[in-house]
């Protein structure tokens, strides 16, 4: 027996993207595709909301099991590496990273200009203080500093583009520490300022 | 040493994970792994009775997200299961490395496809919306007069809440109403259009909304909805619907 889904041809997307889509693992453009789909197919509206039902429900009840956060991000920074020339005054803000996977990004909205601290700069407790320009009007800003290993130092919310953590955080003397900023748009959109590297001096 | 750079995975949130995380040289997971790789009946047998120690559970609350009684859900799953078997799991052997989705996730999407295929071979596919015998084209006008209602509350249109009730000019001017809404939903951006099937014909609550299509959280889903029906009323008023009222 084949399923509607095993025709092909099939205007279809096929379930590896639809998968993607709720995995938010997609390119922007692709979402963008797959979403225009789904606005006017209600087989694949309909399937979606399932699968959707279906996972809401799976996590609240735990499974599956977590991977150990922090092993998963110790694992991802491990392959994060930055290549040897494009170190300077601007770190690596070249390509600052536009995420699709964490469920914020929308892919159309540009990311955000870190004005300090440089990426990968070394900041004393008493001088931690983040800038970035603003992204739109109304944008609403998350903070999130996290140590080597993926724990969640800091997290908090603001709509200024400026934010002293001086006082308010404790750090590892020589500790490297991880950390990005996520605007929140009206209308959901979102951009970052992708993930920066910073360490902690005595 | 020359280090490169490869950039941020997408889970740095520290998001679900599974299967890819466990380490096999193909990148599946380990049970979906030694169920394709089986060589004979014995092993495949016993690979695929640990494939379903493993997923039986996320394949028995997908078929029982579909409304239904126990036995539906019941023969749905074998259902389910049949289909996976099927040709030397031809289905499951579509899951590659090269799909960037959780197997779990595409898992899931999987078997909902397949129940909504068993519903339609159960029941036939959806006639065109008449309102009269098709449950699911019941459903989708029932869902367009809760978004009409509700685009209409600030037009301080009456509250038709029986539709057996009022005269034929009412009835008429309700079916305007809707005929323009139609007209003016399908103006919108894809993305606003999947919004609101998500939420009215879909009845995905906020958070469900905002986790499938990828909101910050279910403030902004209210937020952008509020965005739409706005867009939907002044839609409705540029097209002379203000009132159903003669």
């Amino acid at each position: 027996m084949n399923s509607e889904a095993d025709r092909s041809p099939s205007p279809h997307p096929a379930n590896g993207e639809l998968a993607a889509y709720l995995d938010r693992t997609l390119a922007a453009d692709d979402r963008r595709r797959i979403e225009a789909h789904l606005a006017d197919c209600d087989y694949c509206c309909e399937q979606i909301s399932v699968a959707t039902r279906s996972l809401s429900g799976l996590r609240k009840r735990g499974w599956p099991r977590l991977a150990v956060p922090g092993l998963a991000v110790a694992a991802a920074l491990a392959a994060f590496l930055i290549v040897g020339p494009q170190l300077g005054e601007q770190g690596s803000s070249d390509d600052p990273i536009v995420r699709d996977g964490g469920g914020l990004d929308q892919g159309a909205e540009p990311a955000i200009e870190v004005i300090a601290p440089r990426d990968r700069a070394s900041l004393s407790p008493d001088s931690l203080a983040f800038a970035w320009r603003p992204v739109a009007e109304e944008a609403f800003y998350t903070f999130t500093l996290t140590n080597a290993v993926g724990d969640v130092v800091w997290e908090g919310s603001t709509s200024d583009t400026v934010l002293t953590l001086a006082g308010k955080v404790m750090l590892e003397p020589e500790g490297r520490y991880f950390w990005y900023v996520d605007a929140l748009y009206d209308g959901g959109a979102s951009s970052s300022t992708g993930v920066r590297e910073l360490t902690a001096t005595r | 040493m020359q280090e490169l750079r490869v950039g941020v995975p997408h889970n740095l949130r520290g998001n679900l994970t599974d299967g890819k995380p466990e380490g096999m040289a193909d990148g599946l997971p380990r049970e979906l792994s030694a169920l394709l790789r089986a060589r004979d009946d014995v092993s495949r047998e016993r690979a695929w009775g640990r494939f379903l120690e493993k997923y039986s559970r996320l394949l028995l609350h997908t078929v029982r997200t579909r409304s239904g009684t126990y036995d539906e859900a019941m023969e749905r799953y074998v259902f389910v299961l049949q289909c996976l078997r099927e040709e030397e799991f031809v289905r499951l052997r579509r899951y590659t490395p090269e799909v960037s989705a959780r197997f779990t996730t595409w898992l899931v999407v999987v078997t909902g496809r397949l129940c909504i295929d068993y519903f339609r071979r159960q029941y036939g596919y959806p006639a065109k919306a008449n309102g009269s015998e098709d449950p699911a084209a019941r459903e989708r006008l029932e869902a367009r007069r809760r978004l009409a209602d509700l685009v209409c509350e600030k037009l301080e249109v009456s509250q038709i809440r029986d539709r057996a009730e009022g005269g034929p000019e009412l009835k008429l001017r309700r079916a305007e109403l809707e005929s323009a809404l139609v007209q003016v939903i399908e103006a919108l951006p894809a993305r606003d259009r999947l919004l609101l099937r998500l939420r009215f014909y879909k009845g995905l609550t906020a958070r469900e909304v905002a986790s499938s299509m990828g909101f910050a959280t279910q403030f902004h889903v209210y937020r952008r909805l509020n965005a739409v029906l706005a867009d939907l009323r002044t839609g409705l008023v540029e097209l002379g619907i203000a009132s159903p009222r003669p």
